[in-house]
């Protein structure tokens, strides 16, 4: 897939379900064989608001103006850091695309 | 003997231990012990202890995940499961489950169904990776291993057990899980057979700290006499008994009746008490010396022969033919001569 832009839709993939333990979010792969030796993959405050706002409605722009709301942090570098958290998450699969420019 | 302490209440204890066996890293020596996350969750130590509560908290959740989407999927198959093992401790009796780390998940089921079973799990991702007698090993996603049971224990003849008596004392585990667990006194005596039988003691504080705590959590002695001279695991459960009371300083109950001692067979009780401090005690004796010690009387030492020569399979099939075993007896025989 091509780099993820603002413009698009992501939803959360059924290979993954995410746990929240005290401070922390993760995210268990529930397919996938043995012999893959998945890892369970941890994320940070920001990380488990992004995933959790992975809706299959709310595109790249809805979620980060979200992110400035609740964080202190301006547009531009929450724009950077989406992009960056979201490319990450399509490597491991735990996003799936559910389209362009919706419920912005 | 005194009465037992409730569960939660040994971390001072626990970590008095745990400096007596390793004065030089306490901390260190409680987490490959299994029991740093305890001591963690219970405000006591440092950030090595912190560090493997949330190692265990992180674990937990991934074995939590998976355990949940077996069992439904199993219920789904209509093929009966049971819980064993530290998942059905951890959440029976400890506070949080992630205070008892763990590494796989366990689960008996009949062995007529044990294949369906297998399936079951490969459907989801498991890959059978380590065959053995009473079980075998899987490997599912996030890492996480599971070992689907046939039967308790290696050599099942030696300690009989029916599936659908253990399913008829069975406790439902709690929501969300969809399945049940060993009863108390079941979980018990499994948890003696495995540290005594299987692994001739050789094993980590964190599954004493289990015998203590299923003692501790008002279980029916009775019930658990009654099933041990039954199941003629009273070597076994005695035996485990003796090494808990010396680690943990954790005795039965005076309504047991004081003679439990009896049934610990003479080598166990030479080794227990000529054992160095509790490293020695957990670094366990030889394990084919202690099957035989513990073996109870002429009937399971022949059964345990049996099974040694003719192992079985999960299934309940054997491993290898009738005239294969004989061969191996003969070589056994020629060997001793």
């Amino acid at each position: 897939m091509s780099d993820p832009a603002l413009e698009d839709v992501f939803q959360r993939s059924e290979r993954m379900v995410g746990r929240r333990i005290a401070d922390e979010y993760v995210l268990v792969p529930i397919l996938g064989r043995g012999a893959d030796a998945d890892g369970i993959f941890n994320l940070n405050r920001l990380g488990a608001f992004i995933w959790e706002q992975m809706d299959g409605r709310a595109d790249g722009r809805a979620i980060v103006e979200r992110v400035t709301d609740t964080f202190e942090v301006d547009g531009a570098r929450a724009s950077r850091d989406y992009l960056a958290f979201v490319a990450q998450l399509l490597s491991i699969e735990a996003l799936s695309p559910a389209g362009r420019g919706r419920e912005r | 003997m005194h009465a037992l302490p409730p569960p939660g209440t040994d971390a001072e204890a626990l970590l008095g231990l745990a400096r007596r066996a390793c004065p030089s890293d306490p901390a260190g020596w409680a987490v490959r012990q299994g029991v740093g996350a305890l001591l963690a969750d219970a405000g006591t130590g440092d950030g090595t202890l912190a560090e493997s509560h949330r190692h265990a908290a992180v674990v937990w959740e991934a074995l939590a995940v998976h355990l949940e989407r077996v069992l439904a999927a199993l219920d789904r198959a209509a093929i009966p499961a049971l819980v064993l093992k530290g998942a059905a401790v951890a959440l029976s009796h400890y506070a949080r489950p992630a205070q008892r780390p763990m590494s796989d998940l366990d689960l008996l089921v009949r062995p007529a169904q044990w294949r369906g079973a297998a399936s079951v799990l490969a459907a989801l991702g498991f890959e059978l990776d380590d065959p053995a007698e009473h079980g075998a090993g899987f490997a599912g996603p996030a890492g996480v291993r599971l070992e689907l049971h046939g039967a308790l224990t290696t050599c099942p003849g030696v300690f009989p057990v029916r599936f659908d008596d253990l399913m008829a004392r069975s406790r439902a585990l709690p929501s969300p899980f969809p399945g049940r667990r060993l009863g108390d006194e079941d979980l018990l005596l499994h948890a003696a057979l495995h540290i005594a039988f299987q692994h001739g003691f050789r094993v980590r504080l964190g599954q004493v700290v289990d015998v203590a705590r299923l003692a501790a959590g008002g279980l029916g002695w009775p019930v658990l006499s009654s099933l041990a001279e039954r199941r003629r695991a009273w070597p076994c459960l005695a035996s485990v008994l003796e090494v808990t009371s010396r680690l943990i300083g954790v005795t039965p109950p005076p309504d047991i009746g004081g003679s439990w001692r009896r049934h610990i067979p003479k080598p166990v009780l030479e080794w227990v008490y000529g054992c160095d401090g509790p490293g020695g005690l957990l670094d366990g004796m030889p394990l084919a010396r202690a099957r035989w010690a513990l073996a109870d009387g002429a009937v399971c030492r022949a059964r345990l022969l049996a099974g040694t020569l003719w192992p079985g399979r999960p299934d309940g099939r054997r491993e290898v033919s009738p005239w294969k075993a004989l061969a191996r007896g003969r070589r056994l025989l020629n060997h001793l001569r």
